[in-house]
């Protein structure tokens, strides 16, 4: 039976991502458009893969959304011995009140709504891709029986680019699962000193839940309902198409560095994440603005990049950034028009 | 859509064909510009005399083709919408208003609906489409433009060569008129036929040529080709012939009365002579065998052939041989015909090849426009006398000028004054003239002649001849410096001492009657036409 959803209008809609944007904001200093993109996954139904050094508040973060919307929340270090098991739960045997042993299935980490996987590229391949099927699925199967993961679900996984000793690259096909990618900068000097005020001293911050997984339920549904124009949709695809290196459109950096480029989800993340963005910006249509704002985060991970660009010190935002450039907003198509 | 957001796409459109044609103008004008200066150069350094107006029309008709197509063309309404959306910064409000405008009972439709229309009325189309001006091709043509404009309106150096051209071809079309005229006049000459035609001819290739030095060419060239014709005996010819007739109108031959004598030919009158013969007494005969032989002694040096057989006859005359002189009386008549047709022949060549001349001179006149300059000619007699035993004597003498320097059309001629010869005498040496003559612009004066004693300071060089038995000769040489000055002077200052000098030189009983009446009767042509 389906639940029923509050009606949420476009104007709520941006109130309560402000309000959340806002609790989170209460512990997160500094890092106002790693919030925004965190929200955007969440609002967007998407996963969000965050690289950045520890210690920058990544676990903080989650665990300030899961209380400013009111929802469970897991955390999970990926290590290498971590098991499947560990994360999407195992049968185990259970004695009843008359004596009886079943198996029964204690449910993981994974049955949360945020869920942070710490150092995902430290876990073994198997083990990673026992999170592939919860994240794209949202659902987890044992022992033959599939069992739905709750919704809203949002996996928010950290990758630690300076310890690459006994790591294991994220395959191409798991980094696609990711609606978005950000990188943890670290914190200004001034918003440091706010970190260490607020971290170091008696008075701890109290978070507010401004929502609920209904409500959530309902502001990722009315996402989806935003219009986008064709030609928006349009460029989005022309985006899309030029990351591979084959193509006309290809700019010379992408030719140059990226082996293959980003899949067919990658324009869907796009869309999807400029319709939150015109949402959050109050505005009941997606614009290719939109489209390119978020173009950096939604096609960074997705562009498999070779040697030649580490070589060169060259990354993937490098390589967007370029395509960007080269792939411009389409005109009104008539001389003289802006 | 509705009426807030129609209203201001209709305006954007407006604005769009506006920003279109600026547009399409920056990127065409340098070009156009560029091609209207290299057509107004052009213009300048080649005969192209359309070429100001042809630049003017390219760049009206680019204007126009522009302007044109901007009012005519097409502008669709996701353009206008997405020009709208991109000007206004209005993040595709218009464009997707415009792609949901059938979907009226979605909210989110409706939302962007109402979106769009409280953005249009705050905006306005220029903001929207805002004209862009391109600093690079803009200042090209701010550059180029005015160049071509200031070089279309200077002086055109090509109008100028036109113009002559153009002055050009009215005289070489005005001498070909004067050419068909004078072929008229000729034709209506005696035997003037053929040397009409020539004139004609020369008329028509005049009227194909647009250079009046290939003009000139062909005039000269049809001078020279008449003049040949003419050949060195016609004055001879001519006298002879004409010397006789007049000679036979006032004396007539016996077999003609003096009345019929004025209508008849020579031809006419010797053969009227030989039927007369049979029934003339012998004294008769011997007086018509004298006056047969004074006749061929006039014709000697211009008909030799008539003098022959009048010489012949009168000699059978003597011989008494009726018949005889009847036939050669005939031969005679027929030879005098011939000469006379040649005669006619001739003159017509003559008057042709004067015609040609004429022309020629009047051509180049007429083109040369205005020019100063100073003849000076030298003129060089030379005089050659040979006596004779017999006490015959004869002069020959020649003269040459040479054209001064400075002179733009200096005209050197020389006049030769015939040597005179008298028994024992040498021959009268020639005198030798020089003249150079300036032309201005125009044409010389029809009513001008050329007279020797104006702009000649010539020195005459008399040179006797030899007198003595046998053959002797005295050779002698002399140089005439000319003055400057015209030669040519009104016919109307010279006629009355021209014609003094003609009269009192025929008053010479040497002179033979025939010569002696052409002459008088050229000057009272000259008289009666002044």
């Amino acid at each position: 039976m389906a639940q029923q959803l509050p009606t949420i209008s476009p104007e709520r809609y941006a109130e309560l991502a402000e309000q959340i944007e806002r609790e989170v904001g209460k512990v997160i200093v500094g890092q106002d458009q790693l919030v925004r993109t965190i929200v955007t996954c969440l609002l967007a139904e998407g996963h969000a893969l965050l690289e950045g050094v520890p210690g920058l508040g990544k676990t903080m973060l989650l665990k300030a959304l899961s209380q400013a919307v009111d929802l469970p929340f897991s955390r999970v270090q990926f290590t290498p011995d971590l098991m499947p098991a560990d994360i999407v739960g195992t049968q185990v045997l259970e004695e009843d009140d008359r004596g009886h042993k079943t198996f029964q299935f204690r449910e993981g980490p994974v049955f949360a709504s945020f869920v942070l996987a710490d150092e995902v590229n430290r876990a073994t391949p198997k083990t990673q891709s026992a999170l592939l099927e919860a994240m794209q699925e949202r659902s987890v199967t044992t022992g033959g029986i599939t069992r739905p993961l709750p919704r809203p679900f949002l996996v928010m996984a950290t990758q630690n680019p300076l310890e690459m000793e006994g790591t294991y690259p994220l395959p191409e096909a798991q980094l696609d699962r990711f609606l978005l990618k950000a990188q943890v900068p670290f914190p200004s000097a001034e918003d440091l000193v706010t970190v260490l005020e607020r971290t170091t001293g008696t008075q701890s911050v109290t978070l507010h839940s401004v929502a609920d997984a209904p409500t959530l339920l309902a502001m990722i549904e009315l996402t989806r309902q935003v219009p986008i124009a064709s030609h928006v949709l349009r460029h989005a695809v022309d985006l899309v198409v030029a990351t591979h290196p084959d193509a006309a459109t290809a700019p010379d950096l992408v030719r140059r560095y990226v082996r293959f480029g980003a899949s067919p989800r990658g324009a869907q993340a796009m869309v999807l994440a400029g319709k939150v963005t015109a949402l959050l910006d109050g505005r009941p249509n997606v614009s290719i603005a939109d489209i390119r704002e978020v173009a950096v985060a939604a096609l960074r991970h997705r562009m498999v990049v070779g040697y030649e660009a580490t070589a060169d010190n060259v990354d993937a935002a490098q390589l967007v950034d370029a395509l960007l450039a080269a792939v411009e907003a389409p005109t009104a198509g008539m001389r003289g028009a802006p | 859509m509705n009426r807030t957001v129609n209203p201001l796409l209709n305006a954007i459109r407006r604005r769009l064909r506006l920003a279109w044609a600026v547009a399409t103008l920056q990127v065409v004008a340098p070009l156009v510009a560029l091609a209207a200066l290299a057509m107004v150069v052009a213009g300048r350094m080649f005969d192209l005399p359309a070429s100001d107006v042809a630049a003017l029309w390219m760049v009206a008709g680019v204007v126009v083709l522009v302007a044109g197509y901007a009012v005519l063309c097409k502008v669709p309404e996701m353009v206008v919408a997405r020009a709208a959306d991109r000007g206004l910064a209005t993040r595709d409000a218009f464009a997707t208003s415009l792609e949901l405008a059938d979907q009226s009972d979605d909210d989110f439709a409706q939302r962007v609906q109402v979106r769009a229309q409280e953005l249009a009325a705050v905006s306005t189309p220029k903001d929207a489409v805002p004209l862009r001006w391109r600093r690079r091709p803009t200042a090209v043509a701010m550059l180029v433009a005015p160049a071509a404009i200031v070089l279309a309106l200077i002086a055109n150096p090509q109008d100028a060569l036109r113009e002559d051209r153009a002055r050009d071809a009215a005289a070489i079309e005005a001498t070909a008129d004067v050419l068909r005229s004078e072929a008229e006049r000729i034709a209506q000459q005696p035997e003037g036929a053929d040397a009409a035609a020539r004139l004609e001819q020369l008329a028509a290739d005049l009227e194909k040529t647009d250079s009046l030095d290939k003009a000139q060419e062909l005039l000269d060239e049809a001078a020279a080709e008449l003049r040949e014709q003419v050949g060195d005996d016609l004055l001879a010819k001519k006298a002879a012939t004409e010397g006789l007739q007049r000679s036979l109108e006032n004396s007539p031959l016996p077999g003609t009365s003096t009345q019929e004598a004025a209508e008849q030919t020579v031809q006419q009158q010797l053969d009227a002579l030989a039927d007369e013969l049979p029934s003339m007494t012998d004294a008769e005969r011997a007086a018509a065998a004298e006056r047969l032989d004074d006749l061929a002694a006039t014709q000697e040096a211009g008909d030799p052939a008539t003098a022959e057989a009048l010489r012949q006859a009168a000699q059978a005359l003597r011989e008494g041989d009726v018949a005889g002189a009847q036939a050669r009386l005939g031969e005679a008549g027929q030879a005098n015909a011939e000469a006379s047709s040649q005669a006619a022949q001739q003159t017509a060549a003559s008057d042709a090849a004067q015609s040609a001349a004429n022309a020629g001179k009047q051509l180049s006149n007429s083109g040369t426009g205005q020019s100063a300059g100073q003849g000076q000619g030298q003129g060089q007699g030379q005089g050659q006398g040979q006596g004779q035993g017999q006490g015959q004597g004869s002069g020959t003498g020649s003269g040459s000028g040479q054209q001064g320097s400075g002179g733009a059309g200096g005209n050197p001629s020389g006049s030769v004054g015939g040597g005179s010869g008298s028994p024992g005498n040498g021959g009268q040496g020639g005198q030798g003239t020089g003249a150079g003559h300036t032309n201005g612009s125009g044409g010389p004066d029809l009513d001008t002649i050329y007279d020797p004693a104006h702009g000649t300071g010539g020195e005459t060089g008399s040179v006797g001849g030899g007198t003595g038995t046998g053959e002797g000769g005295t050779v002698g040489t002399t140089n005439g410096q000319t003055n400057s000055g015209s030669s040519q002077v009104p016919v109307s200052d010279v006629l009355d001492a021209y014609s003094r000098q003609a009269t009192d030189a025929m008053n010479n009983p040497s002179v033979p009657p025939a010569i002696r009446a052409l002459v008088l009767a050229y000057f009272n042509q000259l008289q009666g036409a002044k």
